[in-house]
């Protein structure tokens, strides 16, 4: 028993068998598809059904009239199969063709697979190397050498290595060995793509034309359609543009984050009287922390807080670059957890660092300046040697007048030093001295402002103040500060080196000049505040200030 | 050396290098529709499946080369009966020619055989 059905071929009526009906449906489809970008389809199409009724008719001529499956294999074998007609029809045949194996080659197109048949470890390298058509030797001492660089590249190579999928079978095996991917290819791929769109919007426009007035309300529909194809045609077009972009920025980052925290490449450099100092995050850090320990915690903290983001970053990129379908749910749930994680150290870290900073204590000693003249001059020295004072002005300070310059095992030097000058009650020159520290409490805090070695010295009419103050045998940065005040009798005068710059902290004056204009000149002390003797014309004059100073200096040895 | 499909695929090109001088050539002779060509050609065997010719008479139609009238028929749809207009016999008297020519050439060259 079988079931029938009526179909009208060409306006002719035929009671067909249901399994005959398939093949002819197929058969047809068949034809229709190898003609879909030759011109006249349609029309090749109605003569070829015409003539597929009128064989039919032939054969159907007497009862029972049933087209059986034997009857259409009978019209198959006298029309021939689409591939047929080609071989004798050229033109339209070879143009058809291409645009066949532009699709076909799209639709399978290569795949990125991990070769578990040929691996070392994870088979990441051959199936890449697969992929790109190249030895995976190369690949693979590549990746050994960038496994010594702070083990990126052993990172690179795990997060590929979750990534792409293993070639299990056999046509994702073929799929991984496929055509190759090089240049060459990917422009013919970015044609073939264009050409894809073209067709598409040929066709497209065609069935338009025809289907416009019988099916109007389909009409927006195929606009949505059409629009869409053109649009993911083209968005394909730059996705791999993009992607590769990202995946090589945040490459980059990753090993800038790598390098900096887990390396010791230097990130912060000084120059300091021609002597170049470099420090890495990890000194720094040290300066900071109050051991290794919370170091490490902080360097992994970090890690996970930047590095995993930008992990994703490369994940995603790599899985638009790499056409890759499946997903992995298990590496977006660790990576989210250990970026919490990561959230959860630096935030402990942080709180328990504010801590150590919670109390300010500060030691203050005022002591007298004696000297014989009227003017005082000032100058900052960096070491016991001989300072050149222009290289004082280039000196780079990352954080300023709190810089941390010197570190050793011990001791840290630290720069900031605030300097200022206020009137004098009396008539002698005074220097307090406060030195101020932080702690967990007031005595922790006090203990390390007294261990704050600052020494200055006082030759002839020249106080010489350090740029610099050592921590003391406590060895950590905890806001240790130098406050310098000089106090300066009305009528006696200052002279500010050009070396005191860096020290100047708001220093007020009559004229209100800011703090970097005021080295290299003289500044008497009156009743309304530190007064500029010889400013305008600021050159000429600075000149002769420098010539008095050493003229007073002279008298005052004289008067010794 | 070359296998039988390659003998086959060159046997076939030279079928189709003709055939559309063929085609013309029996349109010469009156107007036919496309059973009527098939039947004569299949005589001679210059075609071997006739789903070949519909793409080739749609081709040449589309060149000018034949107009066509519908006829309804008694059994079966209506049929496309096939004629040459004028620029197809030019084109016909061009392809006698050349084929005389090619023909003559291919027994010179080969005539030794």
């Amino acid at each position: 028993m079988n079931k029938t059905l009526s179909i009208n071929i060409s306006g002719c009526i035929f009671n067909i068998e249901e399994d005959a009906y398939q093949v002819l449906y197929r058969y047809l489809e068949d034809i229709k598809s190898y003609f879909t970008a030759s011109d006249g389809r349609e029309e090749i199409m109605a003569d070829i059904e015409a003539r597929i009724a009128e064989l039919l008719t032939e054969r159907n001529a007497k009862p029972p009239r049933v087209v059986m499956l034997s009857d259409i294999d009978a019209v198959m074998q006298a029309m021939g199969r689409p591939e047929e007609f080609s071989g004798n029809e050229q033109k339209s045949g070879a143009k058809q063709y291409s645009t066949d194996e532009a699709d076909t080659s799209y639709s399978g197109r290569k795949r990125v697979f991990r070769d578990g048949d040929d691996k070392l470890i994870g088979g990441v390298c051959s199936g890449v190397s697969a992929y790109f058509d190249i030895d995976p030797l190369w690949l693979r001492l590549g990746f050994a050498a960038t496994f010594l660089f702070f083990g990126s590249g052993l990172l690179f190579y795990i997060l590929l290595w979750i990534v792409i999928p293993e070639a299990k079978t056999a046509s994702e095996k073929l799929q991984m060995k496929g055509e190759k991917v090089d240049i060459n290819n990917i422009g013919k791929q970015v044609n073939e793509e264009f050409e894809r769109i073209k067709n598409r919007v040929k066709s497209e426009a065609k069935e338009f034309d025809k289907n416009i007035k019988p099916q109007a309300k389909n009409f927006v529909q195929r606009v949505v359609y059409f629009l869409e194809d053109i649009f993911s045609g083209l968005f394909g077009l730059f996705k791999n543009f993009f992607a590769v972009l990202i995946i090589f920025i945040g490459l980059c980052m990753l090993l800038a984050l790598l390098s900096s925290i887990f390396g010791y490449s230097n990130v912060v450099h000084f120059n300091i009287d021609g002597q170049s100092l470099s420090y890495s995050i990890k000194d720094l850090m040290r300066v900071i922390f109050n051991n290794d320990n919370q170091l490490m915690l902080t360097a992994i903290g970090l890690f996970l807080l930047i590095g995993i983001p930008l992990l994703m970053l490369i994940y995603k990129g790599l899985r638009v670059m790499l056409n890759i379908k499946h997903k992995n749910r298990i590496f977006s749930t660790v990576a989210s957890v250990l970026f919490i994680i990561g959230l959860v150290i630096i935030s402990y870290v942080s709180v328990s660092m504010k801590k150590e900073f919670e109390y300010r204590e500060k030691i203050a000693e005022k002591i007298c300046i004696p000297i014989s003249g009227n003017t005082l001059c000032l100058r900052s020295e960096t070491n016991s040697s001989e300072n050149s004072e222009e290289e004082e002005e280039e000196t780079s300070l990352v954080f300023s007048k709190n810089t941390f310059v010197q570190i050793n095992d011990s001791s840290i030097l630290l720069g900031n030093i605030h300097f200022d000058v206020v009137k004098s009650t009396d008539d002698s020159f005074r220097l307090r001295v406060t030195r101020l520290a932080r702690g967990e409490n007031a005595k922790q805090a006090y203990g390390r402002a007294k261990q704050i070695d600052y020494h200055y010295t006082l030759t002839d009419t020249t106080l010489v103040l350090p740029r610099y103050f050592a921590s003391g045998s406590f060895n950590k940065y905890r806001g240790q500060q130098i406050n310098l005040r000089l106090y300066v009798p009305v009528g006696k005068s200052i002279f500010l080196n050009h070396s005191m710059e860096p020290l100047l902290y708001d220093v007020k004056n009559t004229s209100n000049m800011p703090d970097d204009e005021m080295t290299g000149r003289l500044w008497t002390m009156q009743i309304d505040g530190l007064n500029c003797v010889n400013c305008p014309p600021p050159k000429k004059e600075q000149s002769r200030a420098e010539a008095s100073t050493e003229e007073d200096s002279a008298a005052s040895t004289e008067e010794y | 050396m070359g296998n039988a499909n390659d003998i086959e695929n060159t046997k076939a090109q030279m079928r189709k290098g003709v055939l559309e001088f063929c085609i013309l050539a029996v349109l010469s002779k009156g107007e036919a529709y496309p059973s009527d060509i098939i039947e004569q050609l299949k005589e001679v065997k210059l075609i071997v499946v006739e789903g070949t010719l519909y793409p080739l008479l749609t081709r040449i139609k589309n060149e000018g080369l034949l107009s066509y009238r519908w006829e309804e028929s008694n059994a079966g749809p209506p049929r496309k009966y096939y004629t040459l207009t004028e620029k197809g016999r030019e084109a016909l008297a061009e392809l006698r020619a050349a084929w005389q020519e090619l023909v003559q050439s291919v027994n010179k060259t080969t005539q030794h055989i």
